[in-house]
């Protein structure tokens, strides 16, 4: 389930990086052409890249795509390495649980208030709000998945490897996993 | 417990969490978040953890979520979709193709196509790793087919690799520019001069390299036309188009370097689809690519944005100006120092977790000898740049390494580094005695 939850939002990601060249690029041609732009394009901008940004942060930790410094551990057995490993996983939701408390306690102070962007279309505030919630979510249930995971295959005597998958790797389901 | 102690105890454990493998991004969120938390908490003399909850809270969130919602920053990824869409369209390979072409007559000259082939991949995507990880592949196998000196075919992909950085579009230039808000066009700008020095005197190590030893890169009997030369020189205008949009774009005030970035992401894919080289499949592979590295690197630069707010609470910084202030050192003192302090760091830390590790300190310092940001940005890149090829962990060596496999053990690859390191220094030398060599195009681009 996680694994399909990942694809979407990487769908969405990628869909998210295309719109925002083709906006920033019609603002272009409008102002070259037709000096006008368009309406609240900034705004607009700003929220796709919540989304572009964060919603595949979920599938970047499942590929194991967070840089680390190994020069040190590469140094220590493989099975203290792995241990290393599923500290680090749970050091990462330390770290984005205070995200997620105030990332939903923004997201509903926004909906509450019905917060707006000043413009020509008066933007809501709340979808880049969802986003960054969803997005920070999403990425703590693969980080406790990994730490689960990996844990269990450490208590059971085996090692781990954070050793990044390719990102074309994201294509296949299987690496996912 | 005061602010500067609990400033202190932070950064050794960012130290300690880092050298056990911790991923920088969790390291300096987290570090700096409970740090944050007792910091406020025990803002009043006593320990009150209720009020510290969401003055912390508040605090991580503006400063991650204001950092990812910004227009400014979506070049980042759409540079990144550049190289990726590039690639696939066959952009990036062009230029080597060219490069090898025209210079294939000279003594050395596929290892001199293959940096200038590294300087063309560089002028369209932002990344040095990508780089050598790309042109390693193409290039490196080649020349080790052709007979070179393994030493020669694999450090010259692995050093031409570190233009990424220095030859705009540099991510590296983009996050500086975000922690010392400083104008990323003007950065752009200012690594050029001093990205062509740096291509010019990797050609100029493999000259005088083949010249001394011509044993290390055999001459080849395969000769082209002037037909085919002119034709694969005309064949690599979509690279030529890209690099004069995004500087001639920034340079002429046409675009800014956010919009640069989209209408060449536009234009590659554009040209990708009428060349018949890119196809759905392959642009939605490209963008996925992208969402993965992007993701990865922002949230290394939400983390450091958080740190950095919390370092500002601490008053480490000051507390650091005023020691060096307070030891009267000179300027060329502190740049050695800086210089000193980068290249260590390079040999083991990668060059994104150098700058947001260092920058909250370094900026402070530097600002209270009035120096310009643009020129210490080229310095600091230059000096990255440096890192990522000095051992024990010059990355490109370990991308390059990972191509070749067994035909060129690391050794080997460091052996041959040593030559173009000698040009690093001194085109360095040159940067930082020299301020207009960065700061010219800027200047004149006012």
């Amino acid at each position: 389930m996680l694994v399909n939850l990942e694809k979407i939002l990487l769908g969405l990601g990628a869909l998210a990086v295309i719109a925002l060249g083709v906006l920033i690029t019609s603002n272009v041609i409008a102002r070259a052409l037709f000096a006008s732009q368009v309406p609240d394009s900034v705004t607009m901008v700003r929220e796709l890249m919540v989304a572009a940004i964060l919603l595949p942060l979920a599938a970047a930790t499942a590929a194991r795509a967070h840089v680390s410094v190994a020069f040190v551990t590469d140094r220590f057995p493989e099975r203290a390495r792995s241990v290393l490993i599923v500290a680090g996983s749970a050091i990462g939701m330390l770290a984005l649980a205070p995200l997620i408390y105030s990332g939903g306690r923004e997201f509903l102070s926004v909906v509450e208030k019905g917060s707006f962007f000043y413009g020509d279309l008066n933007l809501p505030k709340w979808p880049g709000r969802l986003l960054f919630l969803i997005g920070m979510i999403a990425t703590f249930l693969r980080l406790a998945e990994l730490t689960w995971r990996d844990g269990r295959t450490v208590l059971a005597g085996g090692v781990v490897s954070d050793e990044q998958h390719h990102a074309a790797d994201l294509m296949v389901e299987e690496d996912l996993r | 417990m005061d602010a500067s102690t609990i400033g202190m105890i932070a950064f050794a454990a960012v130290l300690i969490m880092l050298a056990l493998r911790v991923p920088i991004a969790f390291t300096l969120a987290s570090v700096a978040t409970v740090a944050t938390f007792f910091i406020f908490a025990f803002r009043t003399g006593t320990f009150m953890p209720e009020r510290a909850i969401k003055a912390t809270t508040s605090m991580v969130f503006s400063n991650s979520f204001d950092l990812i919602h910004s227009y400014d920053l979506s070049m980042i990824p759409l540079f990144v979709a550049l190289g990726h869409i590039a690639y696939r369209a066959d952009i990036t390979t062009k230029i080597y193709h060219a490069a090898k072409v025209w210079l294939t007559k000279l003594p050395g000259g596929v290892a001199m196509a293959s940096v200038m082939g590294c300087g063309g991949f560089s002028a369209i995507t932002g990344s040095s790793i990508a780089c050598a990880s790309t042109m390693g592949k193409i290039c490196t196998p080649e020349m080790l087919r052709m007979g070179y000196d393994p030493r020669l075919a694999t450090a010259s992909v692995a050093a031409g690799g570190t233009l990424g950085s220095l030859i705009p579009p540099s991510v590296l230039f983009i996050i500086y520019g975000i922690f010392t808000e400083t104008s990323i066009s003007s950065l752009f700008l200012a690594g050029v001069l001093p990205g062509l020095l740096t291509l010019m005197g990797f050609v100029l190590v493999i000259a005088v390299w083949v010249w001394r030893d011509p044993s290390v890169a055999p001459s080849t009997d395969q000769r082209y036309s002037a037909g085919e030369r002119w034709t694969a020189a005309l064949e690599s205008w979509p690279a030529l188009l890209l690099f004069v949009l995004i500087i001639g774009g920034i340079y002429g005030g046409i675009f800014t370097a956010t919009e640069a970035a989209a209408v060449c992401v536009v234009s590659a894919t554009l040209i990708g689809f009428a060349q018949k080289k890119l196809d759905w499949a392959g642009l939605w592979a490209a963008v996925k690519e992208t969402c993965v590295q992007t993701s990865a690197i922002f949230l290394i630069a939400a983390s450091a944005k958080i740190f950095v707010a919390f370092v500002a609470l601490t008053g480490v910084a000051g507390t650091i100006v005023g020691f060096v202030s307070d030891a009267q050192m000179s300027l060329v003192v502190l740049m050695l120092c800086i210089a000193l302090i980068y290249l260590l760091l390079g040999m083991f830390l990668d060059p994104i977790g150098i700058m947001v590790l260092t920058l909250p300190l370094m900026i402070p310092l530097v600002e209270s000898y009035d120096l310009n940001l643009i020129w210490f940005g080229v310095v600091v890149i230059k000096l990255l740049e440096i890192g990522l090829i000095t051992p024990p962990v010059g990355l490109n060596v370990f991308v390059i390494a990972n191509v070749v496999g067994r035909e060129a053990p690391i050794d080997k690859i460091f052996a041959g580094i040593t030559r173009f390191l000698s040009v690093d220094v001194i085109v360095l030398i040159l940067i930082m005695s020299f301020p207009m060599i960065s700061l010219l195009i800027p200047m004149a681009a006012r």
